[in-house]
């Protein structure tokens, strides 16, 4: 059975030590909860050492990860997380305490179809430029580019519908 | 008043505020990780197995039992390629971590991917003409032996040198069956193994000069980093194992000899990350001539993880510390006798250490002992004068126990007087290499001429030994 060698161990070890924090900050900004965050960061890692040996970028390969469980996140508490901030908004003083705009952009990116999503998470959140992120989405680069843009465009576009 | 566009670059450009892991998040990872690997593993090797036999007849299926059947009890794990398996009916993942029994040589695991300690039976016989080494006790009569079987330069496998075997027993060395052993050969300079302890039955380290580590009971085993450096020494206690590591220039078995800077290192259990344990000064400990180092701890039975390590340097001194990974320090004034120059097993040939209710040191043919953990010490005795010190254990109140060149001495008054063990059948030519109490009647004994494939038991607290072969046991 395959296993991780000391060294390969070594590896996964600083690359959690360097990634783990800005991976799980990164997801509670897209989650905006702390233990979901560390859940979903925990899981990503997990997965990713179960398949390490076979891995050119792992980096990428996590955010691959974290990426798909919150958007599983999403799902699953979509119904949950729209009453609770329809009862948060209606509760006078309440927002206040909320970082709005976070909230605001959040649900719009949630929002966006699932194609552009990927692509604008990956890009604009994680770092990751054009070419990697056509890479991890098995997409040309063109593809992506426009992704990119008209995610942006429906966002620009949510956004003035709301001011 | 900022645009829609201003809007998503500021949400974009705002730093992402880190979120550190809780304490031991890496560790948890690591572990699911690994479970999740093997259960993949798992199901992958019984869809393959569900596949041939849908592929075989049935009257082949029985013709098959009937000539090959089931392994009978007692057939080595190490009996080489006699037994043919199909390739297809292995694990998909199948690259060797560990050789179940002995080595590279065998191939008949009798669980996916080799043999476990057990507090029974791992079901696997002993490997064939065992040569031990090494041999370490958890409990109960639990334990395990580090050797070479087969013939060295002569195994199969992807390493033509690795003989490295391990046997288990449950009945304080009565009887032996296989363990997987790491995929390495005895000690030979930089590379090997020859010395190995277990903290429980699942966590274990084969050592001397290489490191590895095992967190399933021998199942699978994986190579630690060292840092360029040789370990030297290794003892297991409470949740952790501390090893001295060296940089060391010996060649052959004598991988512990002519060593220059000697460190402290620790890991949990579960972990083959070893880091520095804080000493005084820089953390390194400087070379004295030739001379090695040592480590024995000081274990609480009620508390195990609330005992004490104790780290005999090359210079002579004692350092000690809780068996925690923080820091040790230096405990009084030299010891009579510094570490003289390491035997082949990577321990000293003069200044041996044991630790129990007091600690002790044999520096040529005295035996001194401590009431304070190494600060002050007491002259108790002369040893016997037949043979050479090789090996010093206690583990009872006043008991002492000194393996020599020419059999085992014991005492029961603190070293102040001695006798002879009893040993049926008579000491071994060239004595024993080494001797250890795990409790204060139980031990177990090597003789130095290790082609002997045996252990020596007493069960009497040390006055009366008896060989109990490994192989065909």
């Amino acid at each position: 059975m395959a296993r991780l060698r000391a060294t390969d161990r070594q590896a996964a070890e600083d690359l959690f030590n360097a990634c783990y924090p800005r991976l799980a900050g990164w997801v509670r900004r897209l989650v905006d909860d702390d233990e979901t965050a560390h859940e979903i960061a925990s899981e990503a890692f997990t997965r990713l050492l179960a398949r390490w040996s076979g891995l050119d970028n792992p980096q990428s390969y996590l955010y691959m990860i974290a990426t798909n469980l919150v958007r599983d996140h999403w799902r699953k508490t979509g119904r949950e997380r729209r009453a609770i901030r329809t009862m948060t908004a209606a509760a006078p003083g309440e927002a206040a305490c909320h970082p709005a705009q976070d909230v605001d952009v959040r649900a719009l990116i949630e929002g966006l179809p699932p194609q552009l999503r990927s692509a604008f998470l990956l890009h604009y959140y994680a770092g990751f430029g054009v070419r990697e992120v056509a890479s991890m989405l098995g997409r040309p680069e063109g593809t992506v580019k426009a992704d990119l843009f008209h995610a942006r465009a429906r966002l620009k576009a949510a956004l003035g519908d709301s001011t | 008043m900022s645009g829609p566009r201003d809007e998503i670059d500021a949400w974009l450009d705002r730093e992402v505020e880190l979120l550190p892991p809780a304490p031991g998040t890496f560790e948890r990872v690591h572990r699911q990780a690994r479970r999740r690997k093997r259960r993949q593993a798992l199901l992958a090797a019984a869809g393959a197995v569900v596949i041939i036999a849908g592929l075989a007849a049935a009257p082949q299926i029985a013709a098959a039992f009937s000539q090959h059947g089931p392994r009978p009890p007692g057939q080595s794990v190490a009996a080489g390629r006699s037994r043919s398996q199909s390739p297809a009916a292995r694990p998909a993942t199948s690259a060797p971590a560990a050789s179940p029994g002995t080595g590279p040589a065998a191939t008949a695991p009798a669980q996916a991917g080799g043999t476990a300690l057990s507090a029974t039976t791992s079901g696997a016989a002993a490997p064939a003409s065992f040569r031990p080494t090494s041999i370490t006790m958890i409990g109960g009569g639990v334990g395990a032996v580090l050797g070479q079987a087969g013939t060295p330069g002569h195994c199969a496998g992807p390493v033509p040198a690795a003989c490295t075997s391990l046997a288990g027993t449950s009945d304080w060395g009565a009887s032996w069956y296989g363990v997987s052993a790491p995929v390495t050969s005895g000690p030979d300079g930089a590379l090997g193994v020859s010395q190995v302890r277990f903290l429980n039955l699942e966590d274990g380290w084969a050592f001397g000069p290489q490191l590895y580590v095992t967190t399933d009971g021998g199942l699978h085993w994986s190579a630690a980093q060292t840092y360029g450096m040789r370990v030297i020494d290794l003892e297991v206690a409470g949740n952790r194992a501390f090893a001295i590591f060296a940089f060391c220039s010996g060649g052959g078995p004598d991988f512990a000899a002519n060593c220059t800077t000697f460190a402290l290192y620790s890991a949990p259990a579960g972990s083959a990350v070893f880091q520095p344990v804080p000493l005084p000064g820089d953390g390194r400990i400087g070379a004295n001539g030739n001379r090695s180092a040592s480590l024995v701890i000081g274990s609480d039975s009620a508390n195990p993880e609330a005992g004490t390590g104790y780290l005999l340097t090359p210079s002579g001194y004692i350092l000690s510390g809780p068996l925690t990974g923080a820091a040790w320090k230096m405990t009084g004034s030299a010891t009579p006798c510094p570490a003289d120059p390491a035997q082949p097993g990577g321990q000293p040939s003069d200044g041996l250490l044991a630790a129990g209710p007091a600690l002790l040191i044999s520096c040529g043919k005295s035996v001194w002992s401590s009431a304070d953990g190494g600060a002050s010490w007491k002259p108790a005795g002369i040893a016997p004068a037949a043979g050479t010190a090789t090996s010093l254990t206690t583990a009872g109140s006043s008991q002492v126990i000194l393996a020599t060149t020419a059999g085992i001495d014991y005492s029961a008054d603190g070293g102040k007087t001695w006798q002879p063990a009893t040993i049926a059948s008579g000491a071994p030519a060239g004595g024993f290499s080494y001797v250890g109490m795990t409790t204060a009647t139980h031990g177990m004994a090597l003789p130095a001429d290790a082609s002997l494939g045996e252990v020596f038991i007493t069960s009497d607290g040390g006055t009366t030994w008896s060989p109990h072969p490994i192989s065909g046991s």
